[in-house]
């Protein structure tokens, strides 16, 4: 017989979940209680080298309160259904919005989108999971408050909560979000709602200005985890500066990163560059201005003569370094100064300002990333090689220019090997450079996928046997990383598992934790 | 400006929309006629920016022909442009209104990824999501569509294959149902012109469908990693050709077949988990050097 659910929770009869969604039904309504494939769909979509089936949700709750939440997890320990929360879902590259394993529910917080609260003196917000940032940057601009945001690239569509969970960044000065984070509400496993660091004191009016607390520091095992639904998050926005110069630094060859790295680190660290910088291999950016099948047709990674011809055809360098300057007119004039007699030294640099780059829309991105503008230019990337497969591969490296060499000559070679292209840039770095590589490749070419699927694999393996750690990854491949960073952190992430969600209902699996 | 067409912007900017979309110097989406009413789904197509549209569009409108009354117009048109890079939230304005109404787009993979987020946003429902690419040299089949839709009603592939095995040498067509059907009969479905047919019962049901090649081959080409055993399905001659009207090549032919899909006019129901139409024979002759290195996603739902 036909099951009517697309996919059923790992040993949950359906007898059993019948009976868990028609008392979600009771508590959240019929139309908030999806289980209908064409609803279920969006869901669905992933970009990974693997069946999406593998990662089909059984149903998905749209809550829209705290009470809800706690209700829904009761009936979830009651009848051992995993859930698997999202808050904006917009995390391609990472599994988007499906769940880590085939029959979970999804719970989409996308309805809980109310902006609590934002202080215009003390710089913050309190926000619900389901606000974006595109609502919040209405907000601010409606409001006046003179506050930026700091956004990752799918800005408009993406949200504050999901992002800093998950531990991603942005291009401003608060590019590091969850440095910048500052109390949250969590719905635990037993229903139970905390409020972390000051947010546990009744009458408290410091949740969104002290971190700490009292005692040990709880917030960050909230992130990358399961250990519970975050309801509400406080986080620091920064005070819109009187003046903002963004600006690029072209470089002609490969090696030079290692002459980038070591001009950019000192100036990093000492606060003269105040943002999340970018250095920007030339193909992470040429698909905002060519396609690849302009210049190469036919199997393996894409040549570097073409690459070449690609940034001469298109004004970009081979490393693309992307950077501001924020403060007032005098502080950046004394700034800039610094930072172009620092660039200037070895000769090889080329200095663009926003006059000079014009309506150049690679630049024009990136300035407004780095302001929190909202853009989805970036999305070009998808395009470079079509068939919609890309996965993030995300290994941390010392902000040292023969480290972040090393480690892009390594993913080049190991992509190159299975065909890839090199479309990487590290960003962010006072001490260290996320390394993001966006590993394309054609979903409908089962070839390519399976090549995708090792080629990823072997990067993991090769990085982690030389002691590069990962610091995100996409839902087939969480257990692999968990493994890299050994067995005891892994046992302590199960000792907490085990105690705060002992019938495991919460997103098991998320970061290789169950 | 025709006065339908004068009418219908007047009517969307008096409903905000383009208020909505509100990006200085955008091209604001432009619907063309008016929205069909009666045997057919209210339909629309949404056009992103891809380079085929045009060509999509004919094929679009030979299916909307054929299977519309005549006094029913021509399929309207929303054309997307680079909003959705833009204006997302304008993007989403535009779809939910008016409503009920089903939607057929095509886009590029970039703004395919946002749009799927749009439609699990505004709470609609998507019926079927395909990836379509012609990649020239890189592939053992050039020619590939891969199909995920909610259940075999709005299945593209049977029509599509069809027409397609009239003029394209090699071409892979994979269909992922989201739905598990009741499985029905042996004989539910006609045979299919030009292919042998296989089912496997090992997990879920499967059918495979070959030209040119054996099955064995057709399962690696579409990349299933366990070898099924397929079992013969149809014995005798198969059926004749579809019957519809001359189009010119495979994206015209895809946005027959998906048009037609669109809008309820489903041939066979076949009750499978997946299927899969692969043909590989080089005898004949073929018009795909104009589309060599393309690649679009499609979508049908409903807001
Ligand atoms: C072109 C492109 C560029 C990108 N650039 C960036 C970038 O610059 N920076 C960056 O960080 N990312 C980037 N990404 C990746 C990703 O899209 C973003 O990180 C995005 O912000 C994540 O989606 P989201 O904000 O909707 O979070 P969600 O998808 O809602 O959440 C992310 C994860 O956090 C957990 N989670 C979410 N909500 C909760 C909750 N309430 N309680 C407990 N756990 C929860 C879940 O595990 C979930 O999968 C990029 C993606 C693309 C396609």
């Amino acid at each position: 017989m036909a099951s009517k659910y697309i996919a059923l929770p790992k040993g949950v009869s359906e007898t059993v979940f019948d009976t868990a969604i028609s008392r979600f039904r009771e508590i959240l309504g019929d139309t908030a209680v999806l289980t209908n494939a064409e609803q279920l769909a969006p869901y669905i979509k992933t970009m990974m080298p693997v069946p999406d089936a593998d990662h089909a949700p059984s149903a998905a709750l749209l809550a829209t309160t705290v009470e809800q939440i706690q209700k829904i997890v009761a009936i979830c320990n009651q009848y051992k259904v995993p859930i698997w929360t999202i808050s904006t879902g917009k995390n391609f590259g990472y599994g988007s919005a499906a769940p880590v394993e085939r029959g979970q529910v999804v719970l989409d917080l996308k309805r809980m989108n109310r902006i609590l609260e934002v202080d215009k003196d003390l710089a913050y917000a309190l926000v619900e999971p389901g606000v974006t940032y595109q609502q919040l940057y209405d907000y601010i601009d409606e409001h006046q408050l003179g506050l930026w945001l700091s956004v990752p690239a799918p800005s408009a569509i993406a949200g504050p909560v999901g992002n800093t969970l998950d531990r991603g960044v942005g291009y401003t000065p608060y590019g590091e979000h969850f440095l910048f984070a500052c109390g949250m509400e969590v719905v635990l496993a037993n229903g139970e709602v905390l409020r972390t660091g000051m947010g546990s004191m009744p009458n408290s009016n410091t949740w969104q200005v002290f971190k700490w607390g009292y005692g040990p520091y709880l917030d960050g095992i909230f992130t990358q985890s399961n250990y519970g639904i975050v309801t509400k998050f406080g986080f620091w926005l920064m005070p819109a500066p009187p003046a903002y110069k963004p600006f690029v630094i072209q470089y002609e060859h490969e090696e030079d990163i290692v002459e980038i790295v070591e001009t950019i680190r000192p100036l990093r660290i000492s606060g003269v560059i105040p943002n999340a910088i970018v250095i920007a291999h030339a193909l992470y950016e040429a698909p905002v201005k060519a396609r690849r099948s302009d210049y190469v047709s036919g199997p393996g990674a894409i040549p570097d003569e073409a690459v070449r011809k690609i940034s001469k055809d298109h004004k970009l360098g081979i490393w693309n370094v992307y950077a501001a300057l924020y403060g007032t007119q005098e502080q950046i004039d004394v700034n800039w100064q610094i930072v172009t007699q620092a660039f200037k030294q070895s000769g090889k640099a080329k200095i663009l300002t926003e006059q000079e780059m014009g309506d150049d829309p690679a630049f024009n991105y990136r300035a407004k990333l780095m302001r929190g503008d909202m853009t989805l230019t970036e999305f070009s990337l998808y395009n470079w090689r079509g068939g919609g497969g890309s996965m993030w591969f995300a290994p941390v490296s010392q902000a040292r220019g023969s480290e972040t060499l090393k480690q892009m000559a390594l993913t080049k070679q190991i992509l190159a090997k299975y065909g890839l292209d090199y479309s990487g840039e590290f960003i962010v770095g006072m001490r260290d450079m996320h390394h993001i590589v966006d590993v394309l490749y054609d979903k409908t070419d089962p070839a390519q996928t399976q090549a995708a699927y090792q080629c990823f694999d072997e990067l993991l393996t090769v990085f982690s046997a030389q002691g590069y750690g990962t610091y995100r990854v996409n839902t087939a491949f969480m257990d692999k990383v968990a493994e890299t960073y050994g067995p005891v952190q892994r046992k302590i992430h199960k000792t907490l598992k085990d105690a705060l969600d002992p019938n495991g209902i919460l997103a098991p699996g998320k970061s290789g934790i169950r | 400006m025709d006065k339908t067409r004068r009418n219908l912007i007047k009517g969307m900017l008096t409903g905000g929309t383009l208020l909505a979309l509100g990006v200085p110097g955008m091209a604001p989406a432009i619907i063309v006629n008016p929205v069909a009413s009666g045997s057919v789904h209210p339909s629309r197509l949404l056009l992103g920016n891809t380079p085929i549209s045009e060509v999509f569009i004919k094929g679009a409108n030979a299916a909307w022909a054929a299977h519309t009354h005549s006094q029913q117009g021509l399929l309207p048109i929303a054309k997307l442009e680079d909003i959705l890079f833009d204006n997302p939230a304008g993007t989403a304005d535009l779809l939910r209104q008016p409503r009920p109404l089903r939607w057929i787009a095509i886009t590029d993979e970039a703004h395919a990824a946002i749009l799927t987020e749009l439609i699990r946003n505004i709470d609609g429902r998507l019926l079927a999501l395909g990836f379509h690419i012609y990649s020239a040299n890189d592939a053992l089949i050039p020619l590939r569509h891969r199909w995920t839709t909610a259940s075999p009603a709005y299945s593209v592939g049977e029509k599509l294959a069809t027409m397609l095995i009239q003029n394209q040498p090699q071409f892979s067509i994979v269909e992922n149902f989201l739905e598990k059907p009741v499985v029905r009969n042996e004989d539910e479905a006609l045979p299919i012109a030009g292919f042998s047919a296989y089912r496997s019962t090992e997990q879920d049901v499967r059918d495979l469908h070959c030209a040119g090649l054996p099955p064995s081959e057709a399962n690696v080409l579409i990349g299933e990693k366990t070898a099924h055993s397929w079992q013969p399905r149809f014995s005798g001659t198969s059926s004749g050709g579809p019957d519809v009207p001359k189009l010119e090549n495979w994206v015209e032919m895809t946005s027959f077949a998906l048009v037609t899909t669109a809008l309820g006019i489903n041939s066979h129901q076949t009750s499978c988990t997946s299927r899969a139409f692969v043909c590989r024979s080089n005898q004949r002759n073929l018009h795909t050097e104009v589309f060599a290195g393309t690649h679009f996603v499609s979508f049908i739902f409903d807001v």
